[in-house]
């Protein structure tokens, strides 16, 4: 079953949603994964896709096409939809990884290059020597690379593949490891982690930034009525995409809670784990560390 | 003297039933006599206490009770643990030893390289590096190099601990006053060897985001300096002794950064008239507070007299 990752697009918009309206919906999740667990030859398995439940072995390429689909314009519908904001949630992303010269870092679904343009920056790292962007999507990679060159960042690296499957990486070799508005499209985000956990050197760093719940009800209900009755719209008008928009509110509600999320990164086996949230929780930044 | 507190706590751990209250900064005391704060409270605490006993949070009732005792115990106060709470109870609950021990160690590693590299985020990447872990592993500190100076300062206290329970046995004939004086000199001479960087850690320290915690780690500092200095008040001088100490503290710091004697001697001295002052000052309110009821009886004549001679009194006439 192929997982895959996928950047979201423009998924990122500000954020989080009304669980009740998915929470039956996670339940019914949470039961389906603890049959996988007990059957896992069973061959049924299922997982969410946006709202929708789909197996698990049909995510990865529903999750690839919409983002071939919307690789052109998803930057452009990014600050559309977050009104310019998601740029400084990934300057406060950075700044919070604060990298320092010389070293390694694993941008994973980092397709179209933001997070890893800005980590070149903030280096003053001339060629973006370094870096590695990982995607599973070849269509967002293209995007990112274009504007790699244009840009003058020559030493970046550019890797085709799977969160869920680095095999293409030996063990402990980078020291931080970025996803950012990624995890959310993997399949097995537990088996992301473990990936995460593996190629990362001792003490590296896993930094993730990824919408989160919007913790002000109110806000919430806000957040929630903007999200399912703007977003589907604007990509209809600007990318010419409803489906795919769609899917990115859904899948953002889907996607477990801050303390959900944190609990999950723990279990992955990293430390000193904490969250910081960003907009009132739209967006949130995990971080954890290996021993 | 014994104290009208000490029979109304007597079911507390920390109580050391009648004791003899203690006569340091009792200028202050002599003041909380003179605004009757401290009757109030003889007053009113036992009822809090009953109150606290019933809600099951005699802790917070009795707070500065068992603050100290906390301390003695080797965990953190009330306050830290508070912090730490603040810090996120999630890293709290998952702290197990590996993790403190890795932090440790990165500090330790770090710690000889502040001299080249400043109270930084470089320097605790060096650190972390020359003991093979990753650079990014600054990162376990949060806020970078004001993180590693909160960590220094918990160190510090935490080596004032342990050297202070020592002492407490070997001094223990010794005043108050002259313990406390030892502490302080103990505790400012851990900061002496990073002194020339010293000034950079107390902006760091400073700064509006860190000065909660700030407050909190030198909060920790005076209260285990007044509990190893052997105080045990019950009253408002409880807070008095923590502020007097916690501002000795910051002028010893102050001065030593701006020292160009020989050994600091210069701050020592300073360090050793302040506490001379203080001494002075017990004295004082000492005889202040024998004064006291006369001084009361003085001043109700007094107003009696004004009274009089206003005619306010004469009321009382007119109704007889």
């Amino acid at each position: 079953m192929a997982s895959l990752i996928r950047r979201t697009l423009l998924l990122r918009t500000f954020c989080r949603a009304k669980r009740f309206t998915c929470h039956s919906q996670y339940v019914h999740q949470e039961s389906a994964g603890a049959e996988r667990m007990s059957n896992s030859s069973k061959e049924s398995n299922e997982t969410h896709f946006g709202f929708q439940t789909v197996k698990e072995s049909e995510k990865a390429d529903k999750v690839y096409e919409v983002f071939e689909e919307v690789a052109q314009s998803y930057d452009k519908m990014n600050d559309a939809m977050s009104f310019g904001i998601h740029r400084l949630w990934k300057d406060i992303f950075v700044d919070r990884l604060a990298p320092s010269k010389p070293c390694k870092i694993l941008d994973v679904a980092g397709g179209t290059g933001d997070i890893a343009f800005r980590i070149a920056k903030y280096l003053r790292n001339s060629d973006g020597g370094g870096i590695t962007v990982c995607d599973i999507n070849q269509a967002m990679l293209d995007v990112g690379r274009k504007r790699a060159s244009e840009l003058g960042f020559s030493g970046m690296e550019w890797l085709q593949g799977n969160a869920e499957c680095l095999s293409s990486i030996a063990d402990n070799t980078y020291d931080s490891y970025t996803i950012a508005f990624g995890i959310r499209n993997v399949t097995h985000i537990d088996k992301a982690l473990k990936e995460a956990y593996r190629v990362l050197k001792p003490g590296g760093q896993f930094m993730c930034l990824e919408f989160s719940q919007v913790q002000n009800e109110n806000l919430r209900w806000l957040y929630d009525q903007y999200s399912f009755q703007a977003i589907p719209v604007m990509g209809q008008l600007i990318a010419g995409q409803w489906k795919a928009y769609q899917y990115l509110v859904e899948s953002i509600r889907q996607f477990p809670n801050q303390e959900e999320f944190a609990g999950m990164i723990e279990r992955a086996g990293f430390a000193f784990v904490r969250h910081e949230n960003l907009t009132f929780g739209v967006v949130a930044i995990h971080c954890g560390h290996k021993l | 003297m014994t104290h009208p507190l000490s029979s109304c706590f007597c079911s507390c751990r920390v109580n050391r039933g009648g004791q003899a209250e203690n006569s340091l900064f009792s200028l202050f005391r002599g003041s909380v006599h003179l605004w009757k704060i401290d009757r109030m409270l003889a007053r009113y605490l036992p009822l809090l206490q009953c109150y606290g006993n019933f809600m099951g949070r005699t802790t917070i009732i009795a707070r500065p009770l068992l603050a100290s005792n906390f301390s003695t115990n080797g965990t953190t106060s009330q306050d830290a643990n508070a912090s730490a709470q603040s810090e996120g109870r999630r890293e709290e609950q998952v702290s197990s030893s590996k993790e403190d021990d890795v932090k440790f160690k990165i500090f330790s590693a770090a710690l000889p390289l502040v001299h080249q590299l400043g109270w930084t985020k470089e320097c605790l990447e060096a650190g972390a590096e020359s003991i093979g872990f990753s650079k990014s592993s600054h990162g376990i500190f949060e806020h970078g190099g004001t993180s590693f100076v909160q960590f220094f300062h918990r160190n510090c206290n935490k080596e004032l601990r342990k050297i202070a329970k020592v002492e407490q046995i070997e001094s223990a004939k010794s005043d108050e006053l002259t313990k406390v004086h030892q502490l302080l000199e103990k505790r400012l001479q851990m900061i002496l060897p990073y002194l020339p960087q010293w000034p950079q850690a107390m902006a760091l320290m400073s700064r509006p985001h860190s000065s909660l915690d700030s407050y909190k780690l030198l909060y920790e500092l005076a209260d285990d300096i007044c509990f190893f200095a052997g105080d045990r008040s019950l009253n408002a001088t409880w807070y008095t002794k923590r502020a007097a100490v916690a501002g000795l503290y910051i002028t010893g710091e102050l001065s030593l950064v701006q020292d160009k004697s020989a050994n600091c001697d210069e701050s020592w001295q300073m360090l050793a008239r302040r506490i001379e002052d203080l001494r002075k000052v017990e004295e004082f309110g000492g005889s202040c507070s024998r004064q006291q009821e006369i001084l009361k009886d003085i001043a109700q004549s007094s107003l009696t007299l004004i009274r009089n001679l206003t005619g306010m009194q004469s009321y009382q006439r007119n109704s007889r």
